[in-house]
């Protein structure tokens, strides 16, 4: 079992093998592997933000663990960006079954790493991943 | 570098992540379900079904959802950073 989640963890590690292996842009292995990394990333986000705010004037510590207002917004305009690009490569796949979705999945890759990106800036002390 | 020696690599990482955030811990378990899905279809060839691809989709977007819930007003007035 750990082995299990240490793969979906595996997905949102900067520079996975696993991630970025696709082959066929078009099958339903690409667009699961895809959503796989980002539910990932959406995960450590949520935790993330159920941490209590950071009060006025203070900063996320050992001591003080709080999760600071403007990483949370950030994440939140990330995810829209990611979201948006999602659902557009889906309705693309949906119903083109047949055509190359290689563009959009760049697009799409590159609105997840934003996310991911702004997800990595909880990685301060007192925030969730050290 | 082997396989084994990148879970092995990954389960460093995750034993921290599971110490520091119960939260994370919880989230394991829908965390392990995708994962499986993964490792049978690079390990055992076996093809990710639709049926798996929408469920996935539905909690990529119940996720999403919960991210995008607005924060509570700051109860000082002030402004935080």
């Amino acid at each position: 079992m750990r082995i299990l989640i240490a793969l979906a963890v595996a997905l949102v590690l900067p520079g996975c093998a696993l991630f970025h292996s696709m082959s066929n842009p078009l099958n339903t292995t690409t667009l699961y592997d895809l959503e796989a990394g980002y539910y990932t990333a959406q995960q450590i986000a949520l935790a993330y933000k159920a941490l209590p705010l950071c009060k006025t004037g203070t900063q996320p510590s050992v001591s003080n663990i709080c999760a600071k207002r403007s990483v949370i917004v950030s994440i939140q305009v990330n995810a829209r960006r990611a979201q948006a690009a999602i659902t557009q490569l889906r309705d693309f796949v949906k119903n083109n079954p047949t055509l190359n979705a290689a563009a959009l999945i760049s697009a799409t890759q590159l609105a997840i790493s934003g996310f991911e990106s702004a997800v990595n800036a909880s990685a301060t002390p007192g925030g969730i991943v050290q | 570098m082997t396989p084994l020696e990148i879970i092995g690599a990954i389960e460093g990482v995750l034993n921290v992540v599971v110490e520091l955030e119960p939260t994370i811990a919880k989230a394991s378990g829908t965390l392990a379900t995708i994962a499986e899905a993964i490792y049978n279809n690079i390990v055992n060839k076996t093809a990710i079904t639709q049926d798996q691809l929408s469920a996935l989709e539905m909690q990529v977007d119940a996720a999403a959802a919960a991210i995008d819930q607005p924060l509570p007003d700051d109860p000082t007035g002030a402004t935080q950073t």
